[in-house]
């Protein structure tokens, strides 16, 4: 329960994190080696193809490893002081339960109960020993604040009979359930359609100032990054090879790699008018 | 009169399907090859292979190995295990030890020609169904499906109680109980194949539907109906010890079902009757569906084992 | 159902030798007799009327006759049925549960030696033939330590009333059902393994994890219940086998049941008894299906509203 820093360390601190998971004989360096860390209240996106290893990195800082053979898990993760990834089972739930971490995944379909309702499901993610009604309450704000208007409704249906977007923000509200201090989204937009897209996009903007809260953006989507980060770490084979804050990556990229990304990401976008710079010469 | 019209030669139409034959035989022979070390990593899969190989070896050498003619007496009846007699004798005097080495016979002919005749029913029903579709797929598969859901042993003493219980009529009666699981895997595994290239560039290059079948989508169905025709036969001798149990086998055949039911009046006097007889039952079994599971494991390997996602 | 009863009418048709005489069965038949049943299953007449025939006396409950106990066919079965549904019930209420705890226990296990562990002894009990443990526990138990009774479902002469009589019952249903028990403890164990492992690798046990809830808190309120749904509905269909798949069992413990009438009358070549008890089995497993299948419906949510 030692805490090296007051409230004005950094959020979360992770140096030379390393996962290596074993797959049938061959060994994947999924995350090889990578050093980053969030400041309290501060946007930051991982962006990669997929592949790179951003998924594995976030699940593996906040401990939630799907149930795969690991060849190696290594490292330092330090969240508010607190050293997370050697932390013992019981305190590490401890933790969750408290307010500290939480992820949003990129399959809510998949990463919901399907024979729970979904106003069930949030209600787990509340501390424990308050009264009945008093869960119901805060579901329903819950739900409300992750965008979804009916939020009665929401909350007696089962995840099934729900639309993506809407699925996406029960998860999102499950996410917010215990006051984390960060929030960590994996594709957030990624299986929604281009519409609901934006309405999350907005979500999560407005999440972000509202509750002062640390958000990670994981994602391939370069505008996602551009709308709501601000600074981003460029991952590729699992390692970062840029990090930089979100005007100086898209101005002047220094890794070749990131310079592809947002040219792959620009390409087939309508050319812009002519330079200023060309102007003025004629 | 041909000239106006340029039609692939008929030469390289057959060039086209030999070079889609080559490949396939190139890819099957790596296939081949991949498998056999693959299995042979696992330990219960060689182990499986192992127990079967010693149980055939057993059921062709029993002249051999069997001290004494298991259908006389030569000794006192139920003697218990003695140097002289390791297994006992039963009740008419019979060595048991002799009695159970030539039941390895008739329960592993009975297994074996039970599964590959379901193969044979349940195949041709499931490759009909799979390849025609349609009317005949559906009704086929309905039929399949009715009689999974009858109750195997039912099914098989019906047919015993209207037909008899020779050696071939068992093998009937047991097939008939048991083809609808290899209908629908081949039904499935036709259904699954049919849609991959390499039939397309079969169809293309003319081939005529038998070929079709035989040499191109059957030797790629085969390996998950190798692992059922070994379960099959492991459920086929399960079955036919049942019915010995029952005194329903074929009288003229010993077999370890029936030594079982000979021994259900002497469960007090002769434990070595029922114990002997129904380890050889288990062994057996065991060693099938190690077998099973082994090539299973090559088939379908699973890369996610091990740890399990519980950890916070 | 009524393509089963077809089927099985079909086959009996096929059935060499005089119809008359499989009736029958052992005993020789006089020929007024023949005649009186000539005229009254109508065996003269052409296929589809027999076939009518048979229909219209199913649904009254006429199954037939048995010419070895002399009795109608219906009443043995229906007085024979409530005993085997004892032992099966039994069975399964014993084995569910155990066969249930043995496959989460394996399957969650962080130790993979327990898992293994398990494993084997599962494979190893699936291979042990329902009918040798039988003897085998009948060995052990009751002849060498003289626990339970060897056989039968009650004593000859019994004065004993009320809890004594249960009590007195209970001891000649207790190896049966524990053979039985341990037949689908098996079955039960393996599937729910491996349902439990696919459970473990989706993605909603990742968020229960996430949500801070304790191990023992996620295997009871996320694995268990998702992973017990296929397990009802095999064991629904295995219920209904066991009506009539009880039958080794109920021959190694001479325990009365319909499984035992169907031995006794192959035996005895008694063909209407056989053909009744098929039909009664092929019955029970029908029903036990579609009750299964209302059931699922109730458990899972996603087919109740059809998604």
């Amino acid at each position: 329960m030692t805490r090296e820093a007051s409230a004005t360390g950094r959020l979360l601190e992770v140096r030379g994190l390393t996962v290596h998971l074993r797959v049938g004989d061959e060994v994947v360096r999924a995350v090889d080696g990578v050093d980053l860390f969030i400041e309290r209240g501060e946007c930051v996106g991982i962006v990669g193809e997929s592949g790179s290893g951003k998924t594995t990195l976030a699940r593996a800082m906040l401990r939630l490893l799907p149930p795969v053979e690991l060849a190696e898990f290594s490292g330092e993760v330090v969240f508010d002081g607190r050293e997370i990834r050697t932390l013992p089972d019981a305190a590490l739930q401890e933790m969750r339960r408290q307010g500290t971490f939480s992820m949003v995944f990129q399959d809510p379909l998949g990463y919901l109960n399907p024979t729970q309702r979904v106003g069930a499901q949030i209600a787990e993610a509340l501390p424990s020993g308050l009264r009945a009604a008093a869960v119901r309450q805060r579901v329903l704000e819950l739900l409300r604040e992750a965008g979804l208007r009916e939020a009665e409704l929401v909350a007696r249906r089962y995840p099934h009979e729900l639309s993506g977007g809407m699925r996406q923000r029960a998860l999102i509200a499950l996410a917010l359930a215990p006051s984390p201090m960060l929030l960590v989204a994996d594709e957030p937009t990624t299986s929604l359609d281009a519409t609901v897209q934006l309405q999350v996009l907005e979500t999560l903007r407005r999440l972000h100032r509202e509750r002062n809260m640390a958000l990670a953006v994981i994602t391939h989507d370069l505008g996602l990054v551009a709308e709501l980060c601000d600074r981003v770490y460029v991952m590729r084979a699992g390692k970062v090879v840029e990090c930089a804050d979100v005007f100086t990556l898209f101005d002047a990229p220094k890794h070749p790699y990131t310079a592809k990304l947002i040219e792959l990401c620009t390409r087939g976008a309508p050319q812009p008018a002519a330079k200023p710079a060309d102007e003025a010469v004629t | 009169m041909n000239r106006q019209v340029p039609k692939p030669s008929i030469s390289s139409q057959s060039r086209v399907a030999d070079d889609v034959w080559r490949k396939a035989l190139v890819f099957r022979a790596h296939a081949v090859t991949a498998f056999f070390s693959r299995f042979f990593r696992t330990h219960y899969g060689f182990a499986g292979l192992a127990i079967l190989a010693l149980l055939v070896l057993i059921a062709i050498m029993a002249p051999l190995l069997a001290p004494f003619d298991p259908r006389r007496q030569v000794g006192e009846s139920l003697m218990p295990p003695s140097r002289t007699y390791p297994m006992g004798t039963d009740n008419i005097g019979r060595d048991l030890f002799s009695l159970v080495l030539y039941g390895t016979r008739a329960s592993l002919a009975i297994g074996f020609c039970a599964a590959l005749a379901a193969l044979l029913i349940g195949g041709t029903i499931g490759a009909l169904a799979g390849y025609r579709r349609g009317l005949t797929e559906a009704v086929l598969m309905r039929l399949a499906e009715l009689f999974q859901t009858l109750p195997v042993i039912i099914v098989v003493l019906f047919a015993i109680a209207l037909f008899g219980s020779s050696f071939w009529l068992l093998i009937a009666a047991v097939a008939l109980a048991i083809w609808p699981l290899e209908a629908r895997l081949i039904y499935g595994q036709f259904i699954n194949l049919r849609e991959r290239e390499f039939v397309s560039a079969a169809i293309v290059a003319d081939l005529s539907t038998p070929h079709i079948v035989l040499r191109e989508i059957l030797p790629n169905a085969l390996p998950p109906v190798i692992v059922q025709v070994a379960l099959d036969a492991s459920l086929a001798i399960l079955i036919e010890s049942g019915l010995g149990f029952l005194g329903l086998s074929d009288p003229n055949m010993i077999s370890w079902g029936q030594l079982l039911f000979a021994a259900q009046d002497f469960l007090n006097a002769a434990w070595w009757m029922s114990v002997f007889p129904g380890l050889a039952i288990c062994i057996a079994i065991i060693g099938l569906n190690l077998l099973a599971d082994g090539l299973n494991e090559v088939i379908n390997p699973r890369a996610m084992r091990a740890a399990i996602g519980l950890a916070a | 159902m009524i393509v089963v009863v077809l089927l099985v009418f079909g086959m009996l048709q096929l059935t060499p030798g005089d119809p008359v005489q499989a009736m029958v069965g052992q005993y020789p038949v006089p020929p007024e007799f023949r005649a009186a049943i000539e005229r009254h299953y109508h065996l003269n007449d052409p296929f589809l009327s027999r076939l009518w025939q048979y229909f219209a006396n199913l649904a009254h409950g006429d199954l037939g006759f048995s010419f070895q106990m002399q009795r109608p066919v219906a009443e043995l079965i229906l007085e024979r049925a409530p005993r085997t549904l004892l032992l099966a019930a039994s069975g399964f209420l014993l084995g569910i549960p155990i066969g249930m705890a043995v496959g989460v226990l394996s399957a969650t296990s962080q130790n993979r030696h327990v898992d293994r562990f398990w494993t084997t002894t599962t494979l190893i009990a699936y291979a042990i033939p329902g009918f040798w443990l039988g003897q085998l526990l009948v060995i052990f138990f009751a002849m060498q330590l003289g626990w339970f009774p060897t056989q039968g479902m009650a004593p000859l002469v019994s004065r004993a009333s009320g809890v004594g009589w249960l009590l007195e019952r209970a001891r000649y249903l207790a190896l049966p059902a524990i053979t039985y028990a341990i037949y689908e403890a098996t079955r039960v164990a393996r599937l729910m393994r491996a349902n439990v492992i696919e459970t473990l690798g989706q993605g909603y046990i990742v968020t229960a994890r996430a949500k801070g809830l304790s191990r023992g808190a996620v295997i009871r309120r996320h694995v268990l219940r998702n992973s017990s749904l296929p397990v009802v509905t095999i064991m629904g269909y295995a219920f209904g086998v066991a009506m009539g798949g009880a039958v080794l069992i109920e021959t190694v413990f001479s325990w009365p049941g319909v499984g035992l009438l169907l031995i006794e009358a192959i035996r005895a070549r008694d063909n209407q008894v056989v053909v009744g008890v098929v039909l009664f089995v092929c019955f029970a497993v029908i029903l036990m299906n579609l009750i299964v299948d209302l059931l699922y419906c109730a458990l899972d949510p996603r087919i109740r509203t059809g998604s």
